[in-house]
């Protein structure tokens, strides 16, 4: 291995990096893009439930005693109104009661309430809110139902700080810039091969050890410092920095060994990018887990990237420790590595 | 007898099914200029490849000074410059760049930039992007980056292919002067005009075999024909064109008569181009 020409290399390819307009430009305004919609998200959660109500003679009490469940009583002044906000979106259910409600009930009847929903409500939910009617009803008739819950959260207690949705991203962003830089490395051998440049690199005195070493650090490079960049700018990185950079730079190390892969299957660039977006799909699968906990089953642990995600939210969102991500950095390493050696000895036969 | 710098021993290389190099055998001398010519798809350039450690492993044995190119490709690498047929330059960066950045993967820190780009005629564009440049302004780059390790040998694959004849001639030119220097240069082309005029010997490849290996005087001498064109301008002001057979014993009497009698206006030699060789060996042109 020669330091100076694997040095001299990687120089080169920052030099044209920042020359071409397209590649050195773009992913500039791509991170800044994502720092913007950053901040424009809303930091915080909603964790009350908002229900409509429409009828004459709503006591405050049950306002309050609702509101202290979390839920928010919004007294409509018209069953059209209760409907249009329902169906906008502002009420996650709306219900009309009678006015004779209560007499009606007195009486033996069986008085109609009626409960109108959005159109995308799930039908789990829909029960869990007719559940709120029956308890709003008993409520108004003074008679709470008589049973005692026990609560009991298991897991983290995350009542009262929910993890926003852009906070939630963030290991998704990291994610995505880390595994763009795949195509990244795949483009540089593969461009290297289409001009004609490597052959004669490999004239030279530089061999194909330190070529692959030089395109391997520089894409491990700008896929650690782009996310460390984002991570920094978000104000995240302080949350865990010595887990996080340990992390980030794992998953940057997947770049080379899945960008020597690419560049074994592309031919042109053309194919590169059509081959990285298969490796990108597949890959960013883990990060729908974060984004909608339990749409993903156990079946995700086979893709590399899930340790890396799992990391990072772990340490992101629930202050974990090296003795909780320990398992994810060994396997990660390993993951790199192998992958590594697997990319490195295909690209060379291919180059060959 | 020179030293040898290239000695080739029974190469053969396959590409799959394709037999590229089947068993060709050649040396060539330290200060030597040996044109390789045949066609396009004779083997040529996967010849080069193989000489210059691109294309290995390969059946045969290629010793380059004296040592295995299998076994010290880099040790090699670090002697020779390679020009490679299609133009393989970094067209986002200028010519000094480039010729910085190649001179650094020999381990050299400084090189003298400006006295190679002299060389090939591009002082005053060194700062200019590749990009910009001229077909035969990137070929004489080529050429320059060639030089930056000072070469002991230098494979050059269709160094003028397509150039202008100004820069044909800069090309040509420093491929003499490297050989000045004793530099050992192996022209690959299909420019026989060229190989004639640059090369000490020529080869000719075919099918991936040596059909022919000597000087270009030589060959014309054992495959030309011994003759003499004339053109005559007759009385009634038309040209009569007469071939003298050279070697016969009334050669001398007939040219003598010509020349005396005749109103002579051309006389050339009938000797064989290296082309009409290569088509009488090959049975083929170079096209």
């Amino acid at each position: 291995m020669d330091a100076g020409a694997v040095g001299t290399l990687i120089k080169k390819d920052l030099i044209l990096l920042f020359r071409n307009k397209a590649l050195g430009i773009m992913p500039h305004v791509f991170l800044v893009l994502l720092i913007v919609i950053y901040f424009i998200m809303p930091g915080t959660v909603n964790e009350k439930l908002k229900l409509a109500l429409y009828g004459t003679n709503i006591p405050q009490i049950l306002i309050d005693e609702m509101a202290e469940s979390g839920v928010e009583l919004v007294i409509t002044n018209s069953e059209e109104e209760l409907n249009r906000g329902v169906e906008d979106g502002d009420f996650i259910m709306g219900m009309t009661i009678p006015d004779d409600l209560l007499q009606r009930i007195s009486t033996g009847e069986r008085p109609e309430v009626k409960a109108v929903f959005g159109p995308s409500v799930l039908p789990a939910m829909k029960k869990a809110e007719l559940t709120f009617t029956e308890q709003i009803i008993f409520l108004l008739q003074g008679e709470p139902l008589n049973i005692r819950v026990e609560e009991k959260i298991l897991g983290p207690d995350m009542t009262g700080r929910q993890i926003p949705t852009r906070d939630r991203l963030i290991p998704i962003f990291a994610l995505f810039i880390i595994l763009m830089e795949i195509m990244g490395v795949a483009i540089l051998i593969v461009e290297e091969h289409e001009r004609g440049t490597l052959s004669a690199l490999l004239v030279t005195s530089m061999s194909m050890g330190s070529l692959l070493t030089a395109k391997a650090i520089t894409g491990i490079g700008l896929a650690f410092l782009q996310a460390v960049f984002v991570l920094t700018a978000t104000g995240i990185l302080i949350a865990n920095p010595l887990i996080l950079l340990t992390g980030l730079f794992l998953g940057s190390m997947l770049v080379a060994g899945l960008g020597f892969l690419v560049a074994t299957l592309g031919r042109d660039i053309m194919t590169v990018i059509a081959w990285s977006i298969v490796v990108l799909l597949t890959l960013f699968m883990p990060a729908f887990n974060i984004l909608l906990p339990g749409v993903m089953s156990d079946w995700v642990k086979i893709i590399p990237s899930y340790y890396l995600t799992d990391l990072m939210h772990r340490a992101v969102h629930f202050d974990a420790g090296w003795a909780e991500i320990w398992k994810n950095c060994v396997l990660l390493l390993t993951i790199d590595l192998c992958l590594m050696a697997v990319g490195s000895f295909a690209l060379r036969r291919r180059l060959a | 007898m020179p030293a040898k710098t290239i000695s080739v021993k029974d190469l053969e290389y396959r590409y799959g099914a394709t037999h590229a190099v089947q068993g060709i055998s050649f040396e060539v001398a330290k200060g030597e200029i040996l044109g390789f010519l045949g066609p396009n798809g004779a083997g040529k350039t996967t010849t080069v490849k193989v000489l210059t450690g691109l294309l290995p492993p390969f059946k045969g044995e290629v010793m380059i000074f004296g040592k295995d190119i299998a076994r010290n490709t880099k040790k090699i690498q670090a002697r020779i410059g390679v020009s490679f047929e299609k133009t393989n330059l970094y067209e986002q960066m200028t010519a000094e760049e480039n010729l910085k950045f190649f001179a650094r993967l020999f381990g050299i820190r400084h090189v003298d930039s400006f006295h190679l780009l002299e060389r090939v005629e591009l002082t005053g564009k060194e700062n200019d992007r590749v990009e910009t440049y001229s077909k035969g302004m990137k070929q004489r780059l080529m050429m320059a980056r060639t030089l930056v390790n000072t070469p002991d040998i230098l494979f050059l694959d269709e160094p003028t292919e397509g150039l202008d004849p100004v820069s044909a001639d800069t090309i040509r030119r420093i491929i003499l002067e490297e050989r000045e220097r004793g530099a050992t240069v192996f022209l690959t082309t299909h420019d026989m005009h060229e190989a004639d005029k640059l090369s000490d010997r020529v080869a000719f490849i075919h099918q991936g075999k040596i059909a022919a290996i000597d000087t270009p005087h030589s060959l014309k001498q054992a495959y030309g024909e011994r003759a003499v064109n004339v053109e005559i301008l007759q009385d009634d002001g038309t040209l009569r064109k007469e071939k003298l057979i050279l070697g016969q014993k009334s050669s001398a009497e007939e040219l003598k008569h010509m020349m005396e009698k005749e109103n002579v206006v051309t006389m050339h030699s009938a000797e064989a181009t290296l082309e009409d060789i290569f088509i009488q060996i090959t049975g083929r042109g170079l096209a």
